[in-house]
């Protein structure tokens, strides 16, 4: 961690806060994301009065409820299998403490901001996961060999980045069924949004494999009789290794926002599921925003992850590295 | 002796310059003192990294912000250190011209070379439009770069040599007093190296101006220089008269210097004559017959639209222990033979006989090594030097080899131990260039057969004591081994005397052949001799004797 | 010369567009049900009906089939046919591009006449404020992606009472806003990797200053990486406008298109993916002319 610089020090850090709380989203969330309040519905955010330093919520009924720790809730699993139902804060029934709002439907926004972060994470991940590694295979591949695997990739490459990505990535999405369980359509999605997404790392890798190639090394590696193999492993692919890390800074929040984008157009996961995207979409009506700002707040948790991978491509100065 | 106006142009005082680096000032520039006279000629003479081009770039305030600069530098009573851009910049060019080195990237590469000339002009004295492409292509042809065609044309579509003589344009067109020269004879031949030194000396003298050459080759400075400033590790260390140094060096470095140099020409094929008296096999371990190989490129560079390179019906013939000195000018197709030689290639028409018999790509590898122009850049600059070492032997032997094995073949070379830790791009020139030559060498079967090294170009790009080092490691390797040699270079004077046999290359065909002391005492061909009458009067300094 | 040049860019360009077209008709192929399929029909018509439907509109012919009708409807102007508004697409598509290209163009034009100044600026005078101010609204902006950057500004907009349906000043702020981050990065980026190039310093150091050294030296150097960023952020316009659109309720492309997803209205879905494919490789076209123009070694090797 000492070789990056301080901001790109804050920028991981602020990332590996965001990861870790959206993984323990049932321990941070004090409701069940799906948990309905008919009764309070469209609530803004709780206001927390304190007394003697101890935290309070005024509740509907009038009383007067403090915010408890380690409480009791109801029953979630974690991510590696294990269900628990304590909760890092809540407060007893019936008082309910709603920091970040509720929903038309009474739901706890911040439970469904946490849990939310699940479903859009994961996309962006494997999303990326997926580009990066067909780029990398592919442009190494492409670039080495020329010929038409080059072809292919160049002309591929071209047509689709011949249309505007968005519109491109909405057409693919489309010719799947609308349809699915939330977890299938993350998949879907994470699958479209990284076929979409390989053109531009593959190109960028293609680019360095054909200078590398050109190298001085890589004519005597090959006059001592290397296989092709050898000269791609041992002396290309460390070249890519800066350009696959700032594309991997450069994707990951790109891919998230496509998760986010395709989520709130309607065309990603929806009820029963969450993700950052679905949270948004209400706010496709105009008049939500004057009557419920707090619907907005989501937008912070997508603001928070862009900004701090953003922080971190400007910053990727890791002063260890070798010639 | 020339003339030389008693008055100081320039009075150079404590001249220091140091980069920041990791572990604080690192200085490049140590306490230089000089002073240059109206018409003189000073050469500057040093390996590179010396320190020569930064002062250069250090007295006109050229270097990067994170650079520190002190002392004095007074150029016809004005201070330049410290002095606002604004006063540097109109000294730049049109009182002090710096002419930089590599030509094809000091070009624009969008304007065409006349307009680059008249811009110089534009920016230092006002003039109309039509009066300053006059201007400039009279500059032009002065250099010798005549005719609308080569004047209107971009830089990629000409030459070396002509670029260099477009940026010498660029420097006299406004009339300088002084003309600072950074290498302007780079990769250049002879014949050409003479015609550029004659053409700076003829400019400067009509100028009344006076010229700093910058330079690792004493040679250049035998040839035109009134004085001489020998540097070494950022100092001066010797300074004097030009002939007096040259004849009679005081400090060790110059010495060791021209010692180097001497010995080079004194008696080509001295080395042959040596050796014909060890018994060889009657048998040529290596055979060319009428070889030939033709490219098509599509031309953006050099002559006209498409270019043909050919090698056309080469014959050579090696014997075992002995070294060929290939040699012509660049083009000539020195490095495609060298190419089809080590099976990188495949000739359209003729043969490569090893032993008498065709050989197959593996046979070829494991007996014939190339080593290219720039041996630091066959190293790949993020593997340490025992990677480097080991990588070879791992794709001949297919195994990992023992690290007793690397450390005793880095032994050899004169990399002990602890080098083998560092990485490839901490290492000199010169210790590249041996771990180069160890790569090849270990790639090379030595099951006791009789084995081909070429080196192409290999120790042009060496300072010259770098080189001598080199030179000694291959003669030990060749009584060692047995190893055979074809030597690829421009430089006559750098093979003659190693050679027993020379061939001398151009346009594709072989048009001298033979023992280096015929070829060089009744040379056939035109071209050929002209380049080494060129030769001979460059390490004689003769070529000044004329007025 | 120029052309040839010209010619052969635009063949390309159309060969581009025609793989587009291929590609989207084969990706919405593959996609299960159509529009008689998921569309809320009246309950009351009968399977004949539906089946008779299916005839009238063609959607029971082969796929090449379809294609090659497609392609005679674009020769007479009409673009497929719309069964959810059952009109010819390019009824409903030609005033909504135009509302599009309105706001695109605008903030294409204003865009880059910031940020190739400011970036020329802030290279050239590298300690200014207004250089630090800019660098860090820059990195503020860019940590805002374009769909934040319209729910803000609709927030805002709304809670201010400023917000007109039918004026473009918001949807074209934003969409400056969206680009210009990164244009403004790139741009300087762009200058200082030229300035630093070796026939740059050879300039500097022959005297050659000021405006001469931008004119003649850096900004031609810059032509090229320049050119290509146009083509870029053409392509990140287009796609921040269908976001915008949707958002901030401009009748554009954006919101069109999407319906005629969710509806799996097949030649309204192609329509708009042509048009925005036409315009972007209109624009990438628009830059190869003005990199031709520029850089003679392109016009030498062509």
């Amino acid at each position: 961690m000492k070789h990056f610089s301080k901001q790109a020090r804050f920028a991981i850090s602020g990332l590996i806060c965001l990861h870790v709380a959206v993984l323990s989203a049932g321990f941070l969330a004090p409701y069940d994301p799906t948990e309905q309040n008919r009764s309070s519905v469209l609530r803004p955010p709780s206001t927390l009065h304190f007394v003697h330093l101890r935290p309070f919520v005024a509740g509907a009924d009038g009383h007067d409820y403090p915010l408890r720790f380690f409480i009791t809730g109801s029953k979630y699993r974690w991510f590696f299998g294990s269900s628990s139902v304590t909760h890092l804060f809540g407060v007893d029934q019936p008082g309910r403490v709603f920091l970040a709002g509720t929903d038309e439907f009474g739901r706890d926004q911040l439970s469904r901001i946490l849990w939310g972060g699940q479903i859009s994470l994961a996309t962006g991940w494997l999303a990326a996961l997926l580009a990066l590694t067909l780029g990398l295979g592919w442009g190494l591949i492409a670039g080495f060999f020329g010929g038409w695997r080059d072809t292919v990739l160049m002309r591929g490459a071209e047509l689709f980045l011949a249309l505007p990505w968005l519109y491109l990535l909405l057409t693919v999405r489309a010719f799947l069924p609308l349809s699915l369980s939330p977890w299938i359509t993350a998949l879907v999605m994470a699958l479209v949004i990284g076929i979409i997404g390989w053109p531009r790392p593959a190109r960028l890798v293609r680019g360095v494999v054909l200078s590398a190639k050109e190298r001085d090394y890589v004519y005597a590696a090959r006059g001592f009789g290397a296989s092709s193999w050898h000269l791609i492993l041992k002396h290309c692919l460390p070249q890519t290794y800066r350009l696959m890390a700032t594309q991997a800074a450069l994707l990951l929040p790109q891919f998230i926002l496509a998760e986010v984008t395709l989520s709130f157009v309607g065309l990603g996961v929806g009820d029963p599921a969450v993700s950052w995207g679905s949270l948004l979409a209400p706010l496709r009506q105009i008049a939500v925003i004057g009557s419920a700002w707090w619907m907005a707040l989501p937008v912070l948790a997508v603001i928070w992850t862009t900004w701090c991978c953003s922080l971190l491509e400007d910053n990727w100065k890791y002063t260890g590295e070798a010639g | 002796m020339r003339e030389s106006s008693p008055d100081v142009l320039l009075r150079v005082e404590s001249l220091n310059a140091a980069y920041q680096a990791e572990g604080g000032h690192h200085r490049v520039v140590r306490d230089w003192s000089m002073s240059l006279a109206g018409g003189e000629i000073v050469g500057i003479l040093g390996e590179s990294g010396a320190g020569k081009t930064t002062s250069a770039l250090a007295i006109l305030g050229l270097l990067t912000r994170g650079a520190l600069v002190t002392g004095s530098v007074c150029f016809q009573g004005i201070e330049l250190i410290g002095a606002s851009e604004g006063t540097l910049q109109k000294i730049r060019g049109a009182q002090i011209s710096l002419i930089q080195q590599e030509p094809l990237l000091s070009l624009n590469p969008v304007l065409r070379v006349v307009d680059q000339v008249a811009e110089v002009l534009r920016a230092h004295l006002p003039m109309p439009a039509l009066e300053r492409k006059k201007r400039a292509r009279a500059a032009l042809q002065q250099v010798g770069l005549e005719g609308e065609a080569v004047q209107n044309a971009y830089p990629h579509q000409l030459s070396g040599g002509q670029r260099q003589r477009v940026l010498i344009a660029q420097a006299v067109v406004c009339g300088p007093s002084l003309v600072i020269a950074d290498e302007p004879t780079g990769a250049l031949d002879a014949v050409s190296t003479l015609e550029i030194l004659q053409l700076l000396r003829n400019l400067v003298r009509e100028l009344h101006a006076s010229l700093i050459l910058i330079t690792h080759d004493p040679r250049l400075v035998a040839t035109i220089a009134d004085r001489v400033l020998i540097v070494y590790a950022g100092s001066i260390v010797e300074t004097g008269p030009a002939r007096e140094v040259l004849s009679s060096p005081l400090h060790p470095y110059t010495q060791a210097l021209l010692r180097c140099r001497r010995s080079r020409l004194q008696a080509p094929g001295v080395l042959h004559e040596r050796r014909t008296s060890m018994a060889t096999s009657d048998a040529p371990l290596l055979s060319v017959r009428r070889l030939a190989k033709i490219f098509y490129r599509r031309g953006k560079l050099a002559a006209g639209p498409t270019t043909v390179r050919a090698l056309l019906d080469v014959d050579l013939e090696l014997r075992a222990g002995r070294t060929l000195a290939v040699v012509g000018p660049s083009g000539a197709g020195k490095s495609t033979l060298a190419r089809c030689i080590a099976g990188l290639e495949q000739p359209d028409t003729g043969e490569v006989l090893l032993d008498g018999q065709r050989a197959t790509r593996d046979a070829i590898r494991r007996r014939i090594q190339v080593i290219f122009q720039d041996p630091g850049s066959s190293l790949n600059p993020r593997f340490t030097v025992e990677e480097a070492m080991a990588e070879p032997l791992m794709i001949r032997t297919k195994k990992r080899p023992a690290r007793l094995e690397i450390q005793e073949r880095l032994r050899q070379i004169g990399l002990p131990g602890p080098v083998a830790s560092r990485l490839t791009s901490q290492l000199s020139g010169g210790q590249k260039a041996r771990l180069a030559l160890a790569r090849a060498l270990a790639a090379l079967d030595d099951r006791g057969q009789a084995c081909v090294l070429i080196l192409d170009e290999s120790l042009s790009s060496l300072d010259l004591l770098a080189q001598d080092q080199m030179i000694k490691l291959l003669l030990d390797l060749q009584q060692q081994r047995a190893l055979s040699y074809i030597l690829i270079a421009h430089d006559l004077s750098l093979v003659a005397h190693l050679a027993d046999q020379m061939l001398v290359l151009r346009d594709g065909r072989a048009v001298e052949s033979g023992a280096p002391q015929a070829l060089f005492e009744s040379p056939i061909d035109a071209d050929w001799r002209e380049l080494v009458a060129a030769t001979r009067a460059l390490e004689t300094g003769q070529a000044c004797i004329d007025v | 010369m120029f052309r040839r040049y010209l010619l052969r860019r635009l063949l390309h360009a159309l060969f581009l567009l025609a793989g587009i077209s291929v590609l989207s008709f084969v990706l919405l192929e593959l996609a299960p049900g159509d529009f008689l399929g998921e569309a809320k029909l009246n309950p009351q018509l009968g399977p004949a009906t539906v089946a008779a439907l299916r005839q009238q509109y063609g959607l029971n012919q082969s796929l090449p089939q379809r294609y090659a009708r497609w392609l005679g409807s674009l020769a007479d102007g009409s673009m497929g046919v719309s069964f959810a508004y059952n009109l010819p697409v390019s009824t409903l598509l030609w005033p909504r591009a135009r509302k599009t290209l309105q706001l695109t163009v605008t903030a294409l034009l204003l865009s880059w006449m910031i940020a190739l100044p400011l970036g020329v600026w802030s290279a050239a005078v590298r300690r200014g404020w207004l250089d630090r101010f800019a660098g860090l609204a820059t990195s503020l902006l860019l940590a805002l992606p374009d769909l934040v950057l319209a729910c803000l500004a609709l927030f805002v907009a709304v809670r201010a009472g400023w917000f007109r349906s039918n004026s473009a000043v918001l949807p074209v702020t934003v969409l400056v806003l969206a680009t210009l981050p990164t244009l403004l990065r790139h741009v300087r980026s762009a200058i200082f990797d030229v300035a630093g190039q070796a026939h740059v310093r050879a300039a500097r150091s022959q005297g050659i200053a000021g405006a001469q050294l931008w004119f003649r030296w850096l900004l031609p150097a810059a032509a090229n990486p320049l050119a290509s960023l146009f083509g870029l952020s053409i392509a990140g316009l287009v796609s921040s406008s269908l976001l915008v659109e949707t958002i901030l309720g401009w009748p554009g492309l954006g919101p069109l298109f999407l319906e005629a997803i969710a509806a799996r209205d097949f030649y309204l879905v192609i329509g708009p993916v042509m048009l925005s494919a036409a315009f972007l490789i209109g624009g990438l076209l628009l830059g190869d002319l003005l990199l031709y123009l520029i850089d003679p070694r392109i016009r030498i090797q062509t």
